[in-house]
């Protein structure tokens, strides 16, 4: 006889089931763990996508976790016409088992379209061992009437008897449905003839009634129906949440025996995903040494090379480095730094930037090999932040590559290692607000165009509320509305498809489908891992993370154009360190474009930090986080660096830890150490406080460290005040705190691209418009920052244009568009630069000829076409454009409007005209005569000008849209940003511009920032939440903005508080690129 | 001259929308071709215009300029019923009215010798805007002397607009702006962008390049505006009715004499509508009574059908099948058709062996007990047992399907119209419960159904209802 806690439910689907279960993994885990029962099984549909966090949270409640799959199965191909697939659920007793499962569901996924799975009975009963086989549910073969076009069910049996043996059952599910006592009676009549026994179960889609609405909302999602018309797609009753142990007895009353069964079923697994033992794969080394040796030779090699000479290296480089080796070879980790060598080797041979980031910089064999470019010793960071004894987990090398060539990367990586053996990591994309609203919304009937009015209002990240409803036109008390609110705040995180990591490998020893079911990416040869990053960290396996980033196609672009104009080889370790210029260029918040330190946050810092070495760029960088930001340590720092307040450690032996911010802890790193120095933390247990800041949200568990901390403090003689406040820092860290290691990786990027951008400007300017998109502002904006600095810049020209943008000298003759140009604004003029760049000669050598591809509507290969056809000769009229490109009306069109064919004599107007025209004509084998003569069109004004090329090509290099508005802004009374900025300190002032920012960060407490800007350059204004509340559409949408408020002016950084905010009238819609928003 | 004028009922299916939302009048609002996200605007208000949307913009564009800009759908069925009921309106003013087969809303109307009716046209004019007002919309009236230059005074001018010769009229079109009017946006926009702001700077343009650079409905409009091409007014027919009306000098209770004026309508009908190719799809009579009720009975052919014996059959089965109150006063006859096939065109059927015997049988049947006495179930995709299925009336038998092999014989549930309360028989449950819950967008219900099982042997199919708490009998087992 069964007792009331003797079951397990068997079959259970998560949200990792997409749009089918609706509760996490983890609120099935603990609540099968409130109920007290002592195992649960996860069998997402055709996937293993839940397990990893349900076998987190099983670890953590102490329950065991039954690690499965439902299985859909098709008859052999081809299949029959009208037949349905059925299904079967499979349980890994063992790590064999698991294998096999992993293996048939990439072998069902890899035949199937993306987000599809079907395999075979055949293959079913090949992959039987390890496996425990539940057959059974109302998608079964077993419960069904036998059916001409589907396998014969009793054949079926037979063949899973004969592969599976004892370890089959027939699975009884029910859930109060009236079809079930005819379908349970079928199956076990069956079972009865092939000696299945009965095992109970029910198909559990929720971990709790309550998610009855959000599952049928899902299932809606998934069909693309609403619930209107869903019919039985829903399922028809509330049956199929977790039951606790009373219930399940009760719903198997009959059959207490059943239920009995579904506990030796879970006594006969013992497979845990902490048995998967992972290695990584060897690489290839040179006969005689093993990988450990060859990985030692390339790190001594490597470090020779940095330091010049062996006698060069320091001893505490070459004493770290052994430390290091030692570790990695104890830990087997050999083959992990052989692969980074590889592709990093792979990179420089072909002349691929990369540098390797994140807690890599940590480590001199890093270093060593290449693939970082900091020196870890000299400026004196933490190896146990990158790998310790203790923590017994692969290190993480992210590796940054130029974003343009990352793709040679990734198919060297498949190529060399081979699809079995390499899969790429997926990105699990889950609901957010908007697309909560949109697809509940949608499910729910509603019209579509209110949907999207909803999810439009919100930001990001906000939640659903009363008020978002109110604000879109709807009745928060309507019902429906009710559910809308109710369900997308239900579904939110819930995954709702698979996506691909931007740049994560799995790379395995073993093949890749023995640890983890692989499947079909949307985008062609690709295949994709079932877990995301978080899944493969949490389960301990390597991760190689190629990531494209826009900054390093920069700089390899401006050496390229610095090399082939000045003939001088530039690199990113050639640039000299410690430049002047630079720095008090970086000072000055002149960074419109530089990589890390070009947001509105950061040049708010800029000048108060006022960076003068390499170590400053690394604070910089770090500082802006949230991190710091809410552990209240930026402006301690700032004091104690202006020198307003004095620099001292709470006690002697934190000074070497905290010496060099100060004596305030502004990284990872540091509250590592200093839990080390005054705590007494091992390097492995300081490196667990780390990870436990970072889960501190979720899980509470930095609460453990405290007592721990505080005492141990005490004990050396810190005084409670200060220990207490460490600790509160510590908590303010949260998940935000940043490492030091990826900011010095960073800052080397950041110098290198301000050097260029203080005595390359042309080139910096020219590599930044065509390595877009990237970065923190629009082309536009680029624009008139270039215009800023002095740098000519010249419009788009059929006869001089490449498809990128390009250099062209001073010297040369102006071609007859130039002739024409509006001159860029003079350096007087310019906004919070007032630059001495224009004075540099290199800026005067170079002009940036606008490419076609800033053409709106203009393709690569349009592009390619008019070089070639103009390679050959030049063009005469446009007539000759068309008929030598063969390009259509459209894109002759966009360089029409764009103003290319100036240079032929037609103003913009006229060649709008006689595009078609001409066009036409070239279809025509014989040139034509006697062509019409076009009518006199108006030329265009000043604003209109600029407004065409907004519209062609979202910026304009012959002007800025306010500056033909000026006059009548001025008589507004409204000033330009020059002079705002230029405002004492608490002066009311009322102002107009282009927004081209919106930030709401999450730690701002509500505090809105925005970023406008006119011909002068920027103004920064602050949003109190009173304010973006009262003015909220305004504040989210307007592009056109107009704002009273109060200035706020201190060492050198400029604010307006903002009162209020309104549409600037009279004065119409100038042109504009739009605003780059993050909220 | 000849005196034309254009009335506007300037977007006519945002006015509809409009008296949909009253309270959207403060709102941007525009009219979208459908409820998707990337529907196209094609009708806004002015709110909506000064926030930059334009017509041909895609909804989900135009929420990110004007972002509490509320949207909907007008079925088409809805402004084609509007623009009959506007004609017809019209009709009152003038004989000749032309309704714009392109802008739902425009007509044009033949203001020519009503200066007997009217003491000017000034007046004329007056009084149709006040009857489109009483209509509830909106509308502007221009009197002039051509097609286009009516049309594009409406478009720019609020109320009334009279220009009594052309040279008047042609001064004032060519000061009309492009954008007011009904330009295809893409030709509106290459306009505007060339320069060319009003209808005169248009009329400047090379005629013979118009079509190539601006697409053959700008060339329409440029040729109509130049005077180039002769549009008449074509006015619509008033809809014809195919209806009689009979009044009986004294109450007629014998169904013989009725059903012999029926015949003769019948048959004056079917003359008609075969000259113009159209059949009788269902007759009506409304009927109205000595004790001043009234009533409509239909009768509905097999098929669309000019059978005049037919139709005579089918109306006296179904007026031996009515008991009245009392003797009839009047009778109305209407005929619904369609445009015929060939083979219904022919007066006689044309074989013996008429393969839809079936359908006429049904349709006799139909006659004889009423139109929705010959129903079909039609399966439903659904849980709750009422829902499952929908009686709907059939008019073609189905094709044959084959049979099903089932392996056993299942029972007959049979399904109560409506639920009887089952007081006292939950005493008797075998089996259940089974549930069936949902429908929670809505209020949501739970049934936990029962089979229960009398002494006698009988089974019952009941359930307990949650929210009305008691217990009901959906049907019985056979």
């Amino acid at each position: 006889m069964t007792t009331p806690s003797a079951y397990v439910p068997l079959w259970c689907k998560s949200n990792g089931s997409f749009l089918e279960g609706a509760s996490h993994p983890e609120e099935l885990v603990e609540q099968a763990a409130s109920f007290g029962l002592r195992a649960v099984a996860i069998t997402d549909r055709d996937g293993v996508y839940g397990i990893v966090r349900a076998h987190v949270k099983a670890k953590e409640l102490g329950v065991q976790l039954l690690v499965g799959a439902q299985v859909t199965v098709e008859a052999e191909e081809p299949p029959t016409a009208g037949a349905r697939p059925s299904t079967i659920v499979l349980i890994a007793q063992d790590r064999k088992g698991y294998a096999q499962i992993c293996r048939l569901l990439t072998a069902g996924r890899l035949r199937k379209p993306k987000g599809e799975s079907a395999v075979t009975w055949r293959e079913v009963c090949e992959h039987a061992n390890g496996l425990l086989a539940l057959w059974g549910g109302d998608a079964s073969l077993l419960v069904r009437e036998p059916d001409p076009r589907e396998p014969d069910p009793d054949e079926v049996a037979g063949c899973l008897r004969e592969a599976f043996g004892d370890r089959l059952y027939a699975m009884v599910a029910r859930h109060r449905r009236d079809v079930e006592v005819v379908e349970e009676a079928r199956l076990r009549a069956r079972a009865s003839r092939h000696g299945m026994p009965i095992v109970a179960a029910v198909e559990t889609l929720y971990h709790s009634r309550d998610r009855r609405a959000l599952q049928d909302v899902m299932t809606c999602i998934r069909f693309g129906v609403t619930v209107h018309s869903a019919g039985t797609r829903l399922k028809p009753n509330a049956e199929h949440a977790l039951l606790d142990p009373e219930a399940f007895a009760a719903l198997f009353a009959d059959d207490p025996d059943a239920v009995a069964r579904t506990q030796e079923i879970a006594a006969r697994c013992d497979f845990s995903l902490g048995q998967i033992r992972y290695r990584y794969p060897a690489e290839r080394v040179p006969g005689g040494l093993t990988s450990s040796s060859w990985l030692r030779q390339l790190s001594y090699e490597g470090i020779r090379k940095r330091y010049g000479e062996a006698d060069r290296v320091p001893v505490k480089v070459a004493d770290q480095l052994e430390k290091e080796l030692v570790l990695i070879e104890e830990l087997d980790y050999d083959g992990y730094f052989l692969t980074m060598h590889d592709i990093v080797r792979f990179c420089q041979e072909r002349s691929i930037l990369c540098q390797g980031r994140g807690s890599a910089a940590n480590s001199v064999v890093c270093y060593a090999l290449g693939v970082t470019s900091v020196d870890p010793m000299r400026i004196d960071l933490l190896f146990e932040r990158f790998l310790s004894k203790e923590r017994d987990e692969p290190p993480d090398i992210d590796l940054d590559v130029m974003h343009e060539r990352r793709e040679e990367v990734i198919q060297h990586i498949y190529q060399k290692y081979g699809r079995s053996h390499a899969a790429m990591v997926a990105n699990v994309v889950r609901y957010q607000p908007r697309s909560a609203v949109r697809d509940v919304g949608k499910a729910l009937g509603l019209p579509e165009t209110t949907v999207d009015r909803v999810a439009k209002l919100l930001s990001h990240y906000a939640k659903m509320t009363d008020e978002a409803l109110r604000q879109a036109g709807l009745d928060p008390a309507s019902p429906i509305h009710r559910h809308l609110l109710q369900l997308t705040g239900e579904i939110l995180q819930a995954p709702r498809h698979l996506s691909i990591h931007p740049g994560g490998f799995l790379l395995g020893h073993e093949p890749v489908h023995d640890l983890v079911p692989i499947e079909n990416a949307t985008m062609a040869d690709r295949t994709v891992i079932q877990w995301d990053k978080d899944d493969v960290e949490a389960v301990g396996l390597f991760k190689v993370d190629i990531l494209g980033l826009g900054a390093l196609t920069q700089l390899d672009l401006a050496y390229r154009l610095i090399a082939e104009h000045r003939g001088e080889q530039l690199s990113t370790a050639t640039i000299p360190e410690g430049d002047q210029a630079t720095y008090d260029m970086i000072c000055r918040a002149e960074t419109v474009g530089i990589f890390q330190i070009e947001s509105r946050a950061q040049m708010s810092m800029l000048p108060r930090l006022q960076p003068k070495y390499y170590y400053d760029l690394v604070v910089e960088i770090s500082i802006v986080r949230p991190g710091p930001i809410s552990g209240g340590m930026v402006h301690p720092y700032l004091r104690r660096r202006s020198g307003e307040e004095e620099v001292t450690y709470p006690h002697p032996c934190l000074e070497p830890v905290l010496r060099k911010t100060l004596g305030v802890p502004l990284f990872q790193e540091q509250v590592m150490r200093l839990a080390i120095v005054a705590a007494d933390y091992t390097p492995g247990e300081a490196d667990q406080l780390r990870r436990d800041m970072a889960a501190w949200r979720r899980s509470g568990r930095l609460e453990r460290h405290r007592e721990r901390l505080i005492s141990r403090m005490q004990a050396k003689g810190i005084a409670p005040e200060f220990a207490e406040r460490v600790f509160q820092q510590i908590q303010g860290f949260g998940e935000y705190g940043f490492p030091e290691s990826h900011a010095a990786s960073f800052a080397l990027i950041s110098y290198a691209s301000a050097y260029l951008r203080c005595h390359y400007p042309a080139e910096f300017v020219c590599a930044l418009l065509n390595a877009q998109p990237m970065g923190f502002y629009s082309i536009a904006t680029i624009v008139e920052d270039a215009k800023r600095m002095g740098v000519e810049m010249r419009p788009v020209d059929v006869h001089r244009s490449a498809w990128d943008s390009t250099l062209e000298s001073i010297a040369a003759a102006p071609t007859p568009a130039e002739q024409t140009a509006v001159p860029s604004i003079p350096a007087e003029r310019s906004g919070s630069g007032e630059s001495s760049l224009v004075e540099s000669a290199p800026s005067r050598r170079f002009a940036v000829r606008m490419g076609l591809r800033v053409v709106k509507g203009f393709g690569e290969g349009d592009g390619t076409r008019l070089t070639a056809a103009r390679d050959f000769a030049p063009f005469t009229s446009l007539a000759d454009v068309a008929r030598r490109t063969g390009l259509d009306k459209g894109a002759m069109a966009t360089l029409a409007e764009a103003g290319a064919f100036e240079p032929l004599g037609l103003s913009r107007r006229s060649a709008l005209w006689e595009v078609p025209g001409a066009v036409d004509d070239a279809r025509v084998p014989l040139e034509l005569s006697g062509a019409e003569d076009p009518p006199a069109f108006l030329p265009l004004e000043g604003g209109e000008t600029i407004a065409w090329d907004y519209r062609s090509s979202s910026h304009s290099v012959r002007g800025h849209p306010l500056e033909p508005l000026r006059p009548m802004l001025e008589r507004q009374g409204l000033p330009d940003a020059r002079t705002v900025r230029a405002l004492p300190s608490g002066t009311r002032v009322r102002y107009a511009g282009l927004v081209i920012c919106r930030q709401r960060p999450a730690t701002a407490s509500n505090v809105t920032f925005m970023t406008l800007e006119d011909e002068t350059g920027f103004v920064n204004l602050v949003l109190w939440e009173r304010v973006f509340q009262e003015f909220s559409v305004l504040a989210r949408t307007a592009s056109w903005l107009g704002v009273t408020g109060t200035v706020e002016s201190k060492q050198n950084v400029v604010h307006v508080i903002a009162d209020e905010l309104w549409v600037p009238r009279g004065l119409g819609s100038p042109a504009h690129a739009g605003s780059r928003d993050f909220h | 001259m000849d005196q034309l004028a254009c009335v506007d009922v300037a977007a006519l299916p945002l006015q509809l929308l409009l008296q949909t939302h009253p309270d959207w009048v403060r709102l941007p609002v525009a009219v979208v071709e459908d409820d998707r996200p990337q529907a196209l605007v094609l009708f806004l208000n002015e709110r909506a215009r000064r926030a930059g949307v334009s017509v041909g913009h895609r909804y989900a564009a135009a929420l990110a300029l004007a972002p509490d800009l509320q949207a909907e759908a007008v079925p088409r069925s809805r402004i084609d019923e509007c623009v009959r009921a506007l004609a017809n309106s019209l009709r009152r003013y003038s004989p000749d009215v032309e309704p714009s087969t392109c802008t739902p809303g425009l007509f044009w109307l033949d203001a020519s010798g009503l200066n007997r009716l009217y003491p000017s046209l000034h007046a004329w004019a007056s009084a149709v805007r006040l009857e489109m007002q009483r209509a509830g919309m909106r509308a502007t009236v221009a009197v002039g002397v051509s097609r286009f230059g009516t049309y594009a005074l409406t478009k720019c001018h609020q109320g009334m607009t009279i220009c009594l010769d052309a040279g008047e009229e042609r001064a004032a079109v060519d000061r009309v702006p492009i954008t007011a009017l009904d330009l295809d946006p893409d030709a509106r926009d290459r306009l505007l962008a060339l320069g060319i702001e009003t209808v005169g700077a248009f009329l400047r343009l090379p005629s013979d390049a118009i079509r190539q650079r601006l697409g053959a409905t700008a060339d329409a409009v440029y040729q109509l505006a130049a005077g180039r091409r002769w549009a008449p007014l074509v006015p619509a027919p008033p809809e014809e009715r195919h209806e009689q009306q009979l009044d009986f000098d004294s109450p007629e209770t014998n169904t013989e004499r009725v059903l012999f004026v029926v015949k003769r309508v019948i048959d004056a009908f079917v003359a008609r509508l075969a000259l113009e190719t159209l059949a009788i799809v269902d007759l009506a009579l409304d009927l109205t009574l000595d004790d001043r009720t009234t009533r409509v009975e239909w009768v509905r052919p097999a098929a669309p059908t000019l059978d005049a014996v037919q139709l005579v059959t089918l109306v006296r089965l179904r007026l031996d099948a009515l008991r009245l109150s009392a003797g009839i006063v009047v009778l109305r006859v209407r005929a619904d058709t369609c445009r015929a096939t060939s083979q219904q065109l022919h007066l006689l059927p044309q074989s013996r062996r008429d393969p839809s015997a079936a359908d006429q049988a049904c349709a006799r049947l139909r006659a004889e007990l009423g139109s929705e006495a010959v129903v079909a179930a039609r399966l439903c995709d659904a849980h709750m047992p009422g829902a499952k299925f929908v009686w709907e009336r059939f008019d073609h038998m189905p094709a044959v399907a084959a049979a099903r092999v089932v392996a056993a014989r299942p029972l007959v549930r049979r399904i109560y119209t409506t639920p009887l309360p089952a007081e006292g028989l939950e005493e008797s449950i075998k089996r259940g419960p089974y549930v069936v819950s949902g429908g929670w967008w809505r209020g949501g219900l739970r049934r936990d159904y029962y089979f229960a099982e009398s002494g006698e042997g009988h089974l019952w199919w009941m359930y307990y209802d949650h929210r009305k708490k008691r217990f009901f009998l959906q049907g019985d087992v056979e």
